[in-house]
């Protein structure tokens, strides 16, 4: 049998009995080989060469180690043949979150949105009468249009919105936001609750989510407080997130931003903080265009809208960013009924005019 | 593919682009498949993990850090699905999973009557490598074959330097020891190994 030291396979399996001079050579060597290979592998082939020449005459053969070593593991390197699985992954994937088709995944700019959003702003909701309301008091009442801006990451969430300031009865909205994703309408509805105090709820089925939100805001002044948390529940995935939202309002202006604790949920719609005017409150990263349309039932007063029932079609575009997204939601008034009632001295700006548009000639 | 390349990919199948998916797909799929069933030696179960975990990634792109190499966050996800896996699927006691290393080791030794003494040396360097502790298999698996740095495999596994270096070091020990011991043993293979091993 041959020495350890003699070459090739089987030359490990050296005979007769060890002294303790031999049983530290081998220590040396076998560390020296693990050092070797380990600078081999990473790369540094040259440290290894310089390794086992500095080491000749301590460890003989240390370099016939670091052969048969490599030998012996180069079968790893070898990649085995890997079955193309791709198809099952696409397919199962697709299951749980279907891909989009390309025009779904067109993405807007959040600048493009927001120039959009203002401009229909203007041209439909830009306005300073109402018929109803009476009031009419404030420049805050005065902006119809809902112009909100979100960048919602992971964690949170700021938006900015013109909203309408001024408090309104109970009232019920639904909202429908067909999904991409998936095929089911999400109903919601949400509900204001006193002048001073307000409460959201809105509550869904299918792919959209439970959500509560509580604040408070004194609408006369010029800045208030406004919180609120909002749960979300995703149907089928358990509980989202948990937002609280913070913000400083004014007459016309809202500022907030909320943060959450643990994971937005994985559905396609969001939450929708109805507050008392045109709140939405976003809190999901959702890589889709999606088309939310608000319609209330009951009376509004002392703002811009008046009578039993009117719609709002809100488009929103999300524009998926890498760990953050943008998005943009814009209203479209489509108020029936309206007379010129704004305050004394406040501008006027242009309005579509159903009533006008809608009437047979 | 250059990260720049797989960045852009990443972030249009994020968006729900399945073109870029399965380009994803194609590319790392080799790779992992390759890892799992290293650890795992079982090519039913590669291909379940690879595919669990594949899905899980592709449906929960929009939360990976760009600052992290793809592969290595695919490499997390596909081995915390194995080591799931293996929870479930635990054998009943230690002898079962022994019988399971016998059995490729008899296969591995079956097969030297074939010609392909090359496939041989892999199937007993796997046989052998499965009777190593599952920490110094990854270790050796994720080194010498997919060349990473121990440091991030340090990260991977959640072990300390020191401790990864100590696994790979005593791992590739025993396996010149366990190899050359079965190379050694006086049989038909003895020299068709060393033949393929030289």
């Amino acid at each position: 049998m041959k020495s350890r030291s003699g070459s090739g396979i089987g030359s490990g399996m050296g005979g007769g009995k060890p002294s303790k001079d031999d049983g530290r050579a081998h220590r040396i060597r076998d560390r020296l080989m693990n050092e070797c290979l380990d600078s081999i592998v990473g790369g540094d082939a040259g440290m290894a060469r310089a390794m086992l020449r500095a080491s000749g005459e301590v460890a003989p053969g240390a370099d016939r180690d670091v052969a048969e070593m490599r030998r012996l593991l180069k079968p790893l390197t070898k990649v085995a043949a890997a079955p193309d699985l791709a198809f099952r992954i696409l397919a199962e994937t697709h299951r749980r979150r279907p891909f989009l088709p390309s025009f779904a995944r067109h993405k807007i700019s959040v600048w493009r949105v927001a120039l959009a959003a203002s401009f229909l702003g203007l041209i439909t909701g830009g306005y300073l009468i109402s018929e109803s309301g009476g009031s009419g008091q404030g420049l805050g009442e005065a902006l119809g249009s809902e112009v909100a801006l979100a960048s919602v990451s992971p964690a949170v969430a700021i938006q900015s919105s013109v909203f309408e300031s001024a408090l309104v009865e109970p009232s019920i909205a639904v909202s429908l936001s067909p999904s991409l994703r998936r095929p089911l309408l999400a109903l919601g509805e949400a509900g204001s609750l006193t002048p001073a105090r307000r409460w959201g709820v809105s509550g869904g089925t299918g792919d959209s989510e439970v959500s509560v939100a509580g604040g408070e805001r004194n609408a006369g002044g010029m800045a208030s407080e406004d919180w609120g948390v909002g749960v979300g529940v995703g149907v089928g995935v358990g509980i989202g997130a948990i937002a609280s939202r913070v913000g400083a309002s004014s007459d016309g202006l809202e500022l907030g931003g909320s943060s959450m604790l643990g994971r937005p949920i994985s559905l396609p719609t969001s939450s929708l903080l109805w507050s008392d005017g045109a709140n939405t409150s976003l809190l999901k990263t959702n890589p889709l265009p999606a088309c939310l349309i608000d319609s209330h039932i009951g009376e509004r007063v002392g703002g811009r809208v008046g009578g039993p029932a009117f719609g709002r079609p809100v488009m929103r575009w999300v524009n998926p960013g890498f760990g953050t997204t943008f998005q943009g939601t814009f209203g479209i008034p489509a108020e029936r009924g309206f007379g010129p009632s704004a305050g004394p001295g406040l501008p006027s700006l242009p309005r579509l005019d159903l009533d006008s548009l809608l009437a047979p000639k | 593919m250059n990260k720049g390349q797989e960045l852009k990919l990443i972030r249009k199948a994020a968006g729900g682009d399945r073109d870029s998916a399965e380009q994803l797909v194609r590319a790392h799929q080799g790779s992992l498949y390759g890892y799992i069933l290293r650890i795992s030696g079982q090519p039913h179960t590669s291909e379940d993990v690879v595919q669990e975990a594949f899905v899980r990634v592709l449906t929960n792109l929009d939360r990976f850090d760009p600052r992290f190499r793809f592969s290595t966050w695919l490499f997390t996800i596909g081995r915390r699905v194995y080591f799931n896996m293996c929870e479930k699927k635990r054998p009943c006691s230690d002898s079962e999973r022994v019988d399971g290393w016998r059995d490729n080791r008899e296969a591995a030794t079956c097969r030297v009557d074939r010609d392909d003494t090359k496939a041989v040396c892999r199937d007993m360097l796997q046989a052998e490598l499965m009777r190593l502790p599952s920490d110094q298999r990854e270790v050796v698996v994720l080194f010498h074959q997919h060349e990473w740095p121990i440091s991030l495999i340090s990260e991977h596994t959640g072990m300390p330097v020191g401790t990864v270096k100590s696994h790979l070091h005593r791992a590739r020990l025993r396996l010149r020891e366990w190899i050359l011991h079965r190379v050694e043993t006086p049989g038909v293979e003895t020299l068709k190994f060393q033949e393929a091993w030289r």
